[in-house]
């Protein structure tokens, strides 16, 4: 008898029970980085800079400004600080670096290497979750700090970052529309093309060792693939009409495009060396155009006008079926890495938007909304993020997103940048 | 005339010549093509692009120089045998309704220790039976306030005022209370992907007049220290929590407890 009244007085002496799911961007406290005495602090500020930033992008933490810490001038081992001036600042992550330039006898990586340390840790439990040193040349120094915010990522998340990055995206800076690789950043723009043409819609082998465009520089919209190891530019289709929206096949031997040869674009396949034409996807019933494969190779999407007006299909063995829903115009579809998710552009009240949904089309959500247009999706290579463009601001913009939306930040800053695509 | 005159003068010029002319100009314009070919070959060759790439290497970090013990400390917490948390809170200030930790239950025996534990139990079921009194009991315990899609039958009814789910003022309460602990607990995913279905329990002393949090205790534990310790730091972050509905102010006093989940 006892014991029931006691269990009873227990059950109830818990009154209020209150379940809490924990809440994701994590609060980040990284101080700029230790330098020995009297050393310059460039490249100190460029390995700081760059992890701040990609941290920023990541979408899984709240960067805590370094002008509200307290502690100064302490340690970035264990136990050469104290963690009490992080509690009361409510870090939860702390992230200490050491530069040592290059030439320093603690770097030991000789007269032109230097050294980026990072030390990492767990505020609530004093715990560290990262002790790893860099080495590159001085003019590495962005690289550094990339890989210490892929570092950081790994160690709080569980998967490496993806940061340092590459994408090719045409950019109309200088009047053309030229191609350019640039890294996730935003830093490091390489000129693909210099022709003076017009150039779109570049698309990644799955090695990143080829690029393939559509050009105008013979007057009609031709496809070119370059070698990006050997400069070498060759053609890939030239058919009378249009040949764009290139996809390199998983293999990296077949190339998707759209060809208007006979009429309404449709989607073909041709050998990524020779050009010579390996199948016709669709035919007839409208427009087809931006293929895309699936990662494994069992099907692909598209967009096509065959249902009136346009929307994304996914066709595997032969048959077509439908995928988008959302309004009466979707274009563009990209395949997430794992293909289990497609991203798409739709038209929507106000312009366009970046929509994901599952494959098939179920569970679709919209990531962008009330900010202008926004186009162009590429999925980064972990399926974490997606790179668009985006007039938000006035003007044509580069922009990274979680998958989800709920993270947006801006890439790049000199307008003019339109069809980013992630190297896989 | 001066037409024939010239015809006449070229045909008296030498046969060699004109061969001789020919000869210089189509070798300079052989000379000329090759190197205009050469030059012209050499700017037009492709440039490769991936000419940026920096090699970056990581490295195993040095030793540290310092005399930390932070190996073993942090393998202590890893195992729960040294306290993470900061220095101790001041013991709470117990008021008669203040919750206070079940003891364990008294094995039979008349000896005077099992005597002093019975007429402990006896007090606080005394207050138990006060509580009682002041709630139109037809339930004793809410573990479902925050899941308004809860079929359980456990809803309180406290003073007359009827089901915590109807009540909009509880409610409200409880949501403020979720989201002040929600924005500062920071669990790692790095730990919750391994972990998918973690979950700590603490118990909370509030007072009842202030809201400030007098105490709190992990009544289980995740097996997680790492997490623990964030469901704790999140207590200690929100520190005071505002007060319910003062009908369910006995319920609060009575004792609080916060089941810290992941995402």
């Amino acid at each position: 008898m006892l014991s029931i009244l006691l269990a009873t007085v227990t059950a109830f002496a818990q009154g209020i029970v209150i379940e809490v799911p924990g809440s994701a961007d994590v609060p980040l406290a990284a101080p700029k980085p230790q330098l020995p005495a009297g050393e310059p602090q460039r490249e100190a500020d460029m390995v700081w800079n760059a992890m701040w930033t990609d941290l920023d992008q990541s979408g899984y933490f709240r960067l805590q400004d370094p002008a509200g810490y307290l502690e100064k001038g302490k340690g970035v081992e264990p136990g050469t600080f104290d963690f009490q001036p992080w509690t009361t600042i409510k870090a939860t992550v702390l992230v200490k670096t050491r530069v040592y330039p290059a030439g320093h006898a603690s770097c030991g990586g000789g007269a032109d290497k230097m050294c980026a340390d990072v030390y990492a840790y767990y505020v609530p439990s004093g715990e560290e979750l990262l002790s790893t040193r860099f080495r590159g040349p001085p003019e590495s120094a962005r690289h550094l700090g990339h890989g210490i915010a892929n570092a950081v990522l790994e160690a709080t998340t569980g998967v490496a970052g993806i940061f340092g990055a590459r994408l090719a995206a045409v950019g109309s800076q200088n009047g053309n529309k030229e191609i350019y690789l640039l890294d996730l950043d935003g830093f490091g723009v390489t000129p693909v093309t210099r022709n003076g043409a017009i150039n779109l819609s570049p698309g990644w082998s799955r090695d990143g060792g080829s690029i393939a465009w559509t050009s105008y520089k013979k007057a009609n919209p031709d496809l070119y693939v370059k070698d990006l190891g050997s400069g070498r530019t060759r053609v890939i289709s030239n058919v009378r009409g249009v040949n764009t929206s290139p996809a390199f096949s998983p293999d990296g031997r077949r190339i998707a495009l759209a060809r208007s040869e006979s009429g309404d674009a449709d989607i073909f396949e041709v050998d990524a060396r020779t050009g010579e034409l390996v199948r016709q996807v669709t035919e007839g019933g409208g427009i087809d155009v931006s293929p895309v494969y699936l990662p494994d190779g069992s099907g692909m999407l598209f967009s096509s006008e065959r249902g009136g007006g346009s929307q994304i299909y996914l066709q595997r063995g032969g048959k077509a079926q439908r995928v988008s829903f959302v309004g009466d115009f979707n274009i563009d579809p990209v395949v997430s890495p794992d293909g289990t998710q497609v991203a798409w552009v739709g038209r929507a009240q106000g312009g366009f938007d970046i929509f994901v949904s599952d494959i098939d089309g179920t569970n679709a959500i919209r990531i962008t909304q009330d900010t202008a247009d926004n186009e162009d999706p590429t999925w980064s290579p972990d399926g974490r993020y997606l790179v668009f463009s985006s007039t938000r601001t006035g003007r044509s913009e580069l922009w990274i997103s979680t998958a989800d939306g709920r993270h947006q930040k801006q890439i790049t800053r000199t307008g003019g940048w339109t069809q980013p695509t992630f190297r896989w | 005339m001066s037409t024939a005159q010239g015809a006449l003068h070229r045909e008296s010029q030498p046969l060699w010549l004109p061969l001789a002319v020919s000869f210089v100009g189509h070798t300079g314009i052989l000379a000329f093509t090759l190197i205009v070919s050469a030059v012209v070959g050499r700017c037009s060759t492709p440039e490769p692009i991936i000419q940026d790439a920096l090699e970056v290497s990581v490295v195993s970090l040095p030793k540290s120089k310092t005399n930390v013990p932070d190996k073993a400390t942090r393998a202590a917490v890893q195992q729960g045998t040294a306290p993470p948390e900061p220095a101790p809170k001041p013991p709470p200030v117990e008021s008669d309704l203040a919750f206070q930790q079940p003891k364990p239950v008294p094995k039979p025996g008349p000896t005077d220790a099992d005597r002093r534990r019975r007429d402990e139990e006896m007090r606080k079921l005394e207050r138990q039976q006060l509580m009682e009194d002041l709630m139109a009991a037809d339930g004793s315990v809410d573990r479902d306030a925050t899941d308004p899609n809860s079929t359980s039958d456990v809803a309180i009814n406290v003073n007359g005022r009827g089901n915590s789910k109807a009540d909009p003022e509880y409610v409200a309460w409880v949501g403020k209370v979720q989201r002040l602990m929600m924005q500062n607990f920071h669990p790692l995913t790095a730990i919750i992907a391994k972990n998918p279905n973690l979950k700590t329990r603490v118990l909370l002393t509030v007072d009842p007049s202030t809201g400030r949090i007098t105490q709190r205790t992990v009544q289980t534990p995740s097996g997680v220290p790492a997490f623990d310790a964030a469901a704790t730091r999140a207590v200690d972050d929100v520190g005071t929590i505002p007060l319910p509905p003062e009908a369910w102010l006995p319920l609060l006093a009575s004792g609080l407890a916060i089941d810290f989940t992941p995402p």
